[in-house]
């Protein structure tokens, strides 16, 4: 089977196509079929890795132009996802860049990382000398999150990192932040949450790419949520972000039950919704805007039940 | 290649290297403005105060300790790989420490347990002082923010560890040592820590007998140059792929440190010392958690029978390591395991103890089953034989206080150091906290002494620069060269090292180990790596890093050879007592300018803990 | 085949997928699909919501759910998002939150099962490709079409559990039982970015420019999504989008349910391919 590996030599980009017999690889991971490759037929391809174990983060690269976690990939895996292909198309992580073939620069995550604030600022209560207090729940809380090992490969398909990275962080450093935030010991959750909201916490475009690699089964868009209902219920509420979150949330509860989009464009942007002019235009020449909406849409029936359930939930939960 | 190395080649060289920790330093002068006895920098040379080499837990608590004793100093941490692809990360059971003194635990039991643990070769001053910072450190992290596993009190929760009297080995579920990875790396962006990462630490400069430096490969770029540093603190691991794929630790584990020193001339301590772990799977080597042991699972042969019974019937699968993986291995060679010679292995039953409890408390093992021996241990037991695991021999430091070398200026911390805390054998759960403490202890250490000290004037550190510049031309640039060269030696390397100076040593077998040893040298140096491209050389890395490997094969094979008795994981089918009398010393490897090795002794601390045998 | 839902249309088909609902209701019955509209349903919180309250979100999704749960029969959406959010809503209450909401639920009377499965037009027709294919009047010969899945039919896979979210074939399937053909569309599995097209406005009409150029790259006649937010954002957004990064292409952008009527012999007009603001009217 061939193998058609995306290489950069530190000049110039090409591919180079590596043929192998199945039956070598069939039974080993994806790292495993790399080092093969590297150790029989061309040492000159360079990948990273260490641990072999899934828990050092090193070997993230991309099949078929999705990232997995090299070492935690079996082959077989691959022949069931891709219906027996016998050709892949391996490539270093998207979002990255690339220093040579499969190896790519952390830098500038490491840099992002930084922003967050990482490293808990620990209540008053507790000390160096005595420690702190937690219980096991609050634990398991975050114990997911802290399961992330800067594989890289939430980042690497992450839409909006491709789109623009200039306003945006990797989905891992929105997951670092969500860590020490909720974490019961912190003195101050917006330590963390604000510099979250200054880089680009609304920028997520819910893709899930970041949910669906993860090898370590984490959310970074859970925990993008997590972070902007925390902003939220703290004030930070300014912004188109959360005013179009908003709008939603008003428009279920406290209005109609279903969305109206004349308000929420209003309420969106305000009455600059100049920028939406071209749109909104658009939208009545083609008949699909009831300028009507604006005064409100019908109450969905059994409104009143659903506003019931959902202060009941609220009390119940007050923190 | 010119004899002359211009000054002009000099800094256009290390220019790479000069822009990253200017960038990290702020700037060559102010790294000077620092300290109180200034010489001008006329080399040219990147200059750094405190240069720790490896990122690992050890590497990174050294520099937060060094930033946080004197923020005026520029700390940088070097390392070949990304922070966290360490080893750190993939210790799983736990972190040592006493803080809970209810039901009669202490850090002087501690201490003993080690001392006993380490088959009396631990210097008891050593291990009493150890276990009062393992003590405080459990605090610490915790403050830090390191999550632990809680008791119902909220306090740190504690499990059982091989070879303890009482239950100290705190954890946080079976990821321990990723959590403590991931914590030291939060602490040390939050601490202003500069990284210089994909750096290779080549060689270290040793001048009038004081460290002035190190060279270092920047394996992006592939230029190398010479970094002058007032202290340098080597966090570089251990050694044990010198039994190549026959390990549970990461293919990064090459000893780049103590072969450094040993080119330098100083000291590597109890070389010999390596642990071997009883449960590695068999493809590969990685490890099965003696957490398994510690939650019920047990151990079989051919016979279906638990053997650990023949050995240490009131401990079966809960004794030793060292014990236990010598247990598996005479049960090999008695023919009661399953395959033959170095496929040859034992069973690990956990089934008996339910999915949902494997599920809960051993997840991770389930998933190292799956990967590697595409199999279910829910359902069946698992294929596992001894995988080498740990080095407690490393760079010889003189004090726990200082964690300073012989030679001013050079410290060493984590795995890589040999005070010695583990002596011939290290109890589960000692490591992280060694390497909490042990870094620490040498940040600061190193901050003070660069507080106090000059650069050197950095003419050896020029002369091993310019060597290290000829030998990559030389090895990727003759155009010559079979991919498998290196591979093969390397392959064979482990063999020989697992077969004749593994679990079970004799005389003729190091002898033999020895000659083969000759040729492997004379291979190595005769190898040549058909890539000429200096960007990103993994090729060349590799390379260098099976030199640190032979070079740490051949201590160890010293000390081995040398050491005519059995103790702790050392064990001689032909010297099988312990003989205190000769060998209650530390074995001291150096290594000679025309790159003969020598062995001396030095005597073992002995305190307030009897010496006496080592039963369990 | 399970042939009749309790249908839960989302927001946006009474008012900007207008043209999404009239399709639906002219296939359904041809395809002998029954859709009972749940009575009283609320918005799903469409993932903005869920970013406010969390709490109240899950209530009002709990309560979707009981009320399909009432009328005994599974859920069907059309909308992506819908999907996603109910779908998830149900795993948090079946995997532990049931009793706790349910405590809310009580004081509207209602009660969370957990009996109702929740599905999507496009994963009931690629059940069923047969039918289709037993249905089709004008096959959709020499059609070229960019089938574009949209983010929330296919991510998180756990959380929809249908296909492989790396390599899914639902559309396909049931693309080919329309006689069209599907072309290769190297951002097939891309974002289109609607649920950011007000925070990061930049970046996602950059987004949706390179499908559709993809798209148009490919030769495609059109671009079929199942999702309506999917199809506002390539189609209401597509000449802004063509604008900032000054690209001529413009390929027009199909509803799954019109491209399936117009297989059936429906007339164009009654898939509301006049709503469509960018011109489809070369395929009705």
């Amino acid at each position: 089977m061939k193998f058609i590996i995306d290489r950069f030599d530190g000049k110039k980009n090409y591919q180079q196509t590596y043929t192998v017999e199945k039956k070598d690889i069939e039974a080993l991971t994806l790292l495993g079929t790399l080092l093969f490759i590297k150790q029989h037929q061309d040492l000159t391809l360079n990948f990273t890795a260490s641990c072999r174990m899934a828990i050092c983060g090193a070997c993230g690269v991309r099949v078929n132009g999705h990232a997995y976690l090299a070492c935690d990939t079996k082959m077989t895996e691959l022949f069931e996802e891709y219906k027996d292909a016998d050709t892949f198309r391996i490539s270093p992580l998207s979002n990255y860049t690339v220093i040579s073939d499969l190896a790519v620069d952390w830098e500038p995550s490491i840099e992002n990382l930084r922003k967050v604030k990482p490293g808990l600022v620990a209540k008053s209560e507790f000390s160096e000398k005595e420690g702190c207090r937690q219980n096991q729940e609050q634990y398991d809380r975050i114990v997911g999150q802290w399961d992330c090992i800067l594989c890289g490969v939430c980042a690497s398909e992450c839409n909006k990192l491709s789109a623009d990275r200039s306003d945006y962080m990797e989905p891992f450093v929105y997951t670092c932040a969500w860590k020490v935030a909720n974490d019961s010991r912190t003195k101050d959750p917006m330590i963390h949450v604000k510099p979250a909201v200054a880089n680009g916490l609304w920028n997520c475009v819910h893709c899930h790419e970041c949910t669906n690699r993860c090898p370590k089964h984490i959310s970074a868009a859970e925990d993008i949520a997590g972070l902007r209902a925390m902003a939220m219920r703290k004030g930070l509420n300014s912004g188109v972000g959360p005013a179009h979150a908003k709008s939603f949330y008003t428009d279920l509860v406290e209005d109609s039950g279903r969305l109206n989009e004349i308000r929420l464009a209003l309420r969106t942007e305000g009455v600059s919704t100049a920028l939406r002019a071209g749109t909104a235009i658009t939208l009545m020449r083609a008949g699909k805007m009831n300028p009507l909406e604006i005064f409100g849409g019908h109450t969905i029936e059994g409104h009143k039940d659903l506003v019931k359930m959902i202060e009941a939930a609220k009390a119940a939960n007050k923190e | 290649m010119s004899e002359q190395f211009t000054r002009r080649e000099f800094l256009q060289s290390a220019c790479i290297t000069m822009g990253a920790l200017a960038v990290s330093t702020g700037g060559v002068e102010q790294a000077f403005a620092a300290t109180s006895t200034s010489t001008p920098n006329t080399s040219g040379m990147p200059t750094c105060d405190v240069l720790i080499i490896g990122s690992g837990a050890a590497g990174l608590r050294a520099a937060v300790a060094a930033r946080k004793k004197n923020p005026n100093l520029s700390v940088v941490v070097v390392s070949k790989v990304m922070p966290t692809r360490s080893a750190t990360t993939m210790a799983e059971g736990g972190i040592n420490g006493v803080i809970d003194f209810s039901e009669g635990d202490s850090f002087e039991l501690h201490a003993k347990d080690t001392v006993k643990g380490g088959d009396f070769l631990v210097d008891q001053d050593t291990a009493l002082k150890f276990a009062t910072y393992a003590g405080a450190a459990i605090h610490e992290l915790d403050y830090l923010g390191m999550p632990f596993s809680r008791n119902a009190k909220g306090e740190v929760n504690k499990r059982y560890a091989g070879g303890a009297s009482k239950i100290r080995c705190n954890f946080a579920s079976d990821k321990t040592g990723h959590i403590l990875t991931h914590t030291c790396l939060d602490d040390a962006l939050k601490n202003g820590v500069k990284f210089l990462m994909d750096h290779h630490m080549l060689d270290l400069s040793i001048e009038n007998g004081h460290c002035e430096g190190v060279v270092l490969r920047n394996i992006r770029t592939g230029d190398i140059a010479p970094v002058r540093a007032k202290s340098v603190v080597l966090a570089t691991g251990g050694y044990t792929r010198v039994f190549w794929n026959r390990t549970s630790t990461p293919y990064i584990a090459t000893g780049d440190g103590a072969a450094a020193v040993l080119r330098a001339g100083l000291v590597f301590k109890d070389p010999e010392m390596l642990q071997f772990h009883p449960t590695g799977v068999c493809h590969g080597g990685t490890l099965i958690t003696e957490a398994a042991r510690g939650e019920g699972g047990i151990l079989l042969n051919n016979l279906g029978e638990r053997f650990m019974k023949r050995y240490v019937p009131n401990k079966m699968e809960l004794a030793p390591r060292d014990i236990v993986a010598r247990s598996i291995e005479t049960e090999i060679r008695e023919g009661r395991a399953f395959g033959h010679d170095m496929e040859a292995y034992v069973l690990l039953d956990v089934t008996h103890l339910g999915k949902e409890k494997i599920m809960r408390d051993l997840p991770q093992i389930r998933h190292i089953g799956m990967l590697f021996e595409n199999m279910d241990l829910v359902e069946k037991p698992i294929a596992i034989r001894p995988t080498a695991h740990y080095s407690m021999g490393g760079i010889h430091v003189t004090s726990i206080d200082t964690m300073a070398t012989p030679a001013p200026g050079l410290f060493a911390a984590g795995e890589a150091s040999c005070v010695s805390i583990h002596g011939a054998n290290r109890l589960g759960g000692n490591s992280l906290c060694d390497a909490t403490v042990t870094g620490r202890i040498a940040g600061i250490n190193a901050a003070e002494y660069a507080a106090k000290a000059d650069f050197g004037k950095g003419k050896r550190l020029n002369d091993l620069t310019l060597k290290w510049t000829s030998h990559f031309k030389e090895i990727t640039g003759s155009g010559k060269g079979n991919v498998n060269d290196m591979y093969a030696l390397r392959e064979e390397m482990g063999a020989a090292n697992w077969y004749n100076m593994g679990i079970f040593r004799t005389e003729s077998k190091l002898l033999a180990l020895a000659d083969k040893h000759a040729e492997f040298q004379a291979r190595y140096e005769a190898i040549r790596i058909p890539n000429a491209n200096p960007v990103f050389n993994t090729a060349y890395t590799e390379y260098v890093e099976l030199g640190n490997l032979l070079l740490a094969s051949r201590a160890a094979l010293m000390g081995a050879t040398a050491r005519k008795e059995s103790r702790g994981s050392h064990y001689r089918e032909d010297y099988l007592k312990r003989d205190d009398a000769n060998f209650l010393k530390h074995s001291m490897v150096t290594m000679d300018e025309s790159g003969k090795m020598h062995l001396d002794w030095k005597d073992v601390v002995v305190g307030q803990f009897k010496i006496e045998e080592r039963k369990y | 085949m399970q042939n009749e839902f309790a249908f839960f249309p989302g927001c946006v088909l009474t008012q900007a997928a207008i043209e999404a609902k009239m399709s639906l209701e002219a296939i359904a019955p041809i395809l002998g699909i029954k859709l009972k509209e749940i009575n009283g349903w609320s918005c799903c919180g469409a993932s903005q919501a869920q970013d406010v309250d969390p709490l109240a979100t899950l209530v009002a999704n709990a309560r979707n759910l009981a009320l399909a749960e009432k009328m005994n029969l599974p859920v069907l959406t059309t909308c992506s998002t819908c999907l996603l959010m109910l779908r998830r809503a149900k795993a948090q209450l079946d995997n532990g939150q049931k009793e706790k909401i349910n405590t809310y639920l009580a004081k509207g009377n209602m009660t969370y099962k957990g009996t109702s499965e929740v599905t999507s037009l496009l994963w009931v027709l690629a059940q069923n490709a047969d039918l289709i294919k037993s249905k089709v009047k004008k096959p959709l010969t020499g059609l070229k079409v960019a089938v574009f899945y949209g983010c929330h039919s296919v991510r998180p896979e756990k959380d929809l559990g249908f296909e492989s979210s790396v390599n899914p074939t639902s559309f396909e399937t049931v693309v080919k039982a329309l006689g069209a053909e599907v072309i290769p569309f190297e951002k097939r599995l891309d974002c289109c970015g609607f649920h950011a097209v007000y925070p990061a406005e930049k970046s996602v009409m950059k987004m949706t420019s390179g499908i559709v150029n993809s798209a148009a790259e490919s030769k495609a006649d059109c671009v079929v999504t199942p999702c309506p937010l999917c199809q506002m954002q390539l189609d209401i957004y597509q000449d802004d989008a063509q604008d900032t990064t000054k690209s001529k292409a413009r390929v027009p952008v199909l509803h799954l349910s019109q491209l399936v009527g117009l297989a059936l012999g429906v007339p164009a007009k009654k898939l509301g391919l006049d709503y469509n603001v960018i011109d489809a009217s070369k395929l009705g």
